[in-house]
């Protein structure tokens, strides 16, 4: 028989709403006024304070997506729960559904802290790897073909198993529980151009889950961008200023295929930028800092809706902006060469999408070696330059 | 690689191009740059012309008739018989069987839009075309003809392809994709072309150009079909003639000026055929046709039909000749039962062969 939910009153959801968001908004973007409160849309690891909540009705409203309604709405899109859960989990202890009780006045705290730096935290991940079961290792073999990745990728990846949750800061706690809960996690540092400390963690589901709760950053430290307003990305931005070839790619997927696929050639430095939008912001950095190598922009073959290609497409587009951005300020740029790629690793270039696609399709159909598609990426980089 | 994969790759090429020159600032001119050289056109690997239909010129040698992959049109007078030729076509190709002189060397999958004819008149039209095939008798040909053809009435129903300002209609838009999903269809009929044509298409040689350029483009999805539509010529005065028995041989002037409206619609086909029917003071019928523009086959002489009064009026090849001269004895061959005969009158057999040993049958006569 299905359990019933207790009845809960306004006063309850308002108090398990604001729990919920002090707990995992941003302290620095949370703001209370009355029975009002803004902060960012942490789940979808907005930096904006755009996200309303009335404690007084217990609704909430996102300027940015127009998405809004009461606790059920907020608990499904910002936690991906379902209202008893929610409840359960930010809800007063032992609620009472027929509490009357007035509402404790809610005060937003800074969370107890470990004290660690995200850095930190990362060297931790790291540390407790050995001798667990490495379920990110084998999906990036396995489903990815990604070849020894934890000799190609620089360890550049890690596991998050559960009893890893209390290396976390207090305020990530409720965060890192629910996307363990979710499924298994790869989690991969972002760094920022000014060192090679790791700014933030990317934690990426490894089985399939809904495009909303497919990836996260670890909330509070800031997204994609530093706070001087230069860019993060996956790999080793401070190393570009001594880098000859630079390779801008978007995402996680496709740089660490990247990774593999320049088989740690040091004339290439790869990094990932957040996404196709990222890919102008690099080029305005590149830029700004007056970059003297070359820049391959190497972009996703987005399709239409008719599955027809097109330059008005978010992956192209966005990649003609940065290309033509870094020409007309005289850096030495040029698309990836997908024609000549595509035309020399696979007779299935309908199935390749972006850099990532091109192993997993190697993967399945096994048509020419991971040390050909090593060859011909690192030809289609130099050989009409004469490089 | 597969067609679909080598098309996928040259949208890349032309994405890629395209994005540099948006990169630059400047136009896409990325499609005039190739040489020869550079595309590789010498040595490039390409596959036989196809046809829908072939005649036999002898000894096992095929001769393309209706070409397959581009645009077709047949012309001929009102109430000539072309939807009714047309359905033969369409049953013949979808069972493999024989056309006027000619045959579907094998069964493909057809559509036919018949958009001058109701539900009841395409059916009565069928049975009597399956009947005078003798394709009742042949469960095997009447099922592939059930498997492979898809004829539907289309009558009152707006069919144009084209609207005013020159762009692709809905019906179009359908049948495009509807090609696009189903590439094992190689003859697509649409019969009347006018019901298929803009309002202007006729009139104006540009807009014409327009509506056989989208004829092109569903002749150019991937199962690249042939698309054969039935136009009217400007001689429909001919009907109402009676000419005399004894002028039967007398061939009628057929060309490609014959067919109605502008000069587009003709340049715009790569194969175009005229017929003629003929009523006798010996209530006889003869009709009359003519390859008049080919392009990629031979044109013909005037090839000569009679109606065969036994099976439903079915036209039966009665030799072909070339224009302004004595027409010339058959040596062309007909198919009946399961094999190729030469037709030829009843004393002139050994003629017949010895001619075919000298020119080859149809060679001679086209």
């Amino acid at each position: 028989m299905k359990k019933r939910n207790p009845i809960w009153s306004v006063h309850d959801f308002s108090h398990a709403m604001a729990n919920a968001i002090s707990a995992v908004a941003s302290p620095k973007l949370t703001k209370k006024a009355d029975n009002k409160v803004s902060f960012n849309g942490f789940w979808r690891n907005g930096d904006k304070q755009n996200i309303c909540v009335w404690l007084d009705k217990a609704t909430w409203h996102d300027a940015k997506t127009g998405e809004g309604g009461g606790c059920k709405e907020f608990a499904k899109t910002a936690f991906n729960m379902d209202l008893a859960e929610f409840m359960n989990r930010y809800g007063a202890l032992n609620p009472d559904p027929r509490s009357t009780t007035k509402l404790v006045p809610i005060v937003f705290q800074k969370q107890p802290s470990l004290g660690r730096t995200v850095h930190e935290l990362w060297q931790h991940l790291q540390k407790v790897e050995i001798a667990r079961e490495d379920v990110a290792g084998e999906w990036l073999i396995k489903k990815r073909g990604i070849e020894s990745p934890r000799q190609v990728l620089n360890c550049g990846f890690a596991n998050l198993h559960r009893e890893k949750i209390s290396i976390f800061d207090a305020q990530h706690q409720s965060f890192i529980t629910h996307r363990v809960s979710l499924a298994p996690q790869i989690v991969v540092p972002l760094r920022g151009t000014a060192s090679t400390e790791v700014k933030n963690l990317f934690f990426r589901s490894i089985v399939n889950v809904s495009k909303e709760e497919k990836s996260r950053l670890l909330p509070n430290v800031g997204g994609w961008t530093e706070p001087d307003g230069s860019p993060r990305a996956f790999g080793f931005p401070s190393l570009i200023k001594n880098s000859p070839h630079l390779i801008v790619c978007e995402g996680m997927a496709d740089y660490f295929s990247v990774k593999f696929l320049i088989n740690g050639n040091r004339d290439f430095l790869s990094i990932g930028a957040a996404n196709a939008d990222g890919l102008s912001k690099w080029a305005k950095w590149l830029v700004t800092t007056k970059y003297k190598g070359r820049v391959t922009v190497l972009y996703q073959i987005d399709e239409d809706e008719n599955g027809a290609l097109n330059t008005k497409r978010i992956g192209p587009k966005k990649a003609v902006e940065a290309l033509r951005y870094l020409k007309e300020n005289q850096v030495h740029a040029q698309l990836f060469d997908w024609p000549f790629y595509l035309r020399h690793t696979s007779s299935h270039p309908s199935r390749i999408n972006d850099i990532a696609d091109s192993l997993s399709t190697e993967l399945t159909y096994r048509e020419c070696g991971s040390h050909h598609l090593q060859e011909v990426f690192l030809l289609s980089l130099t050989i009409k330059k004469g490089l | 690689m597969e067609p679909k994969e080598q098309a996928r790759l040259e949208e890349v090429i032309k994405l890629q191009n395209a994005m540099n020159a948006e990169a630059r600032n400047e136009l896409d001119v990325s499609e005039f740059e190739p040489t020869v050289g550079e595309l590789d056109l010498p040595h490039l690997e390409v596959p036989p012309r196809t046809f829908i239909f072939h005649t036999d010129e002898g000894f096992g040698v095929n001769e393309g008739f209706l070409p397959a992959e581009v645009p077709c049109i047949i012309a001929a007078p009102g109430g000539c018989g072309k939807t009714y030729l047309l359905i033969q076509a369409a049953i013949a190709a979808a069972c493999g069987a024989q056309w006027l002189h000619a045959r579907a060397l094998e069964p493909m999958k057809v559509l036919y839009l018949a958009g001058e004819e109701d539900k009841n008149e395409v059916a009565r039209r069928l049975q009597s075309v399956l009947k005078s095939m003798g394709i009742f008798e042949n469960k095997k040909m009447l099922e592939l003809v059930g498997q492979n053809l898809r004829l539907f009435p289309r009558v009152g129903n707006n069919e144009r392809l084209i609207d005013e300002e020159d762009n692709p209609t809905e019906i179009f838009k359908k049948l495009k994709f509807f090609l696009e999903k189903h590439p094992d269809i190689k003859l697509v009929i649409l019969d009347p072309a006018s019901k298929y044509m803009g309002c202007e298409t006729e009139k104006d040689s540009a807009k014409a150009q327009n509506w056989v350029d989208l004829l092109w483009r569903l002749s150019l999805t991937e199962g690249k079909p042939s698309i054969l539509v039935a136009h009217h010529t400007r001689k429909d005065s001919n009907k109402t003639t009676i000419f005399k028995a004894s002028e039967k041989d007398l061939v009628p002037d057929l060309s490609m000026d014959d067919m109605r409206g502008s000069g587009g619609i003709i340049n715009g086909f790569r194969w175009g055929m005229v017929l003629a029917r003929r009523e006798y003071d010996d209530n006889t019928e003869r009709v009359f046709l003519k390859v008049t523009k080919a392009n990629y086959s031979k044109r013909s002489g005037v090839l000569k039909f009679d109606p065969d009064k036994n099976h439903s009026g079915i036209l039966k090849f009665s030799g072909a000749t070339m224009e302004n001269k004595e027409p010339t004895q058959s040596s062309a061959k007909m198919y009946t039962n399961n094999r190729w005969t030469p037709i030829s009158h009843p004393d002139d057999d050994q003629d017949v062969l010895s001619k075919t040993e000298q020119d080859g049958p149809l060679n001679s006569l086209l």
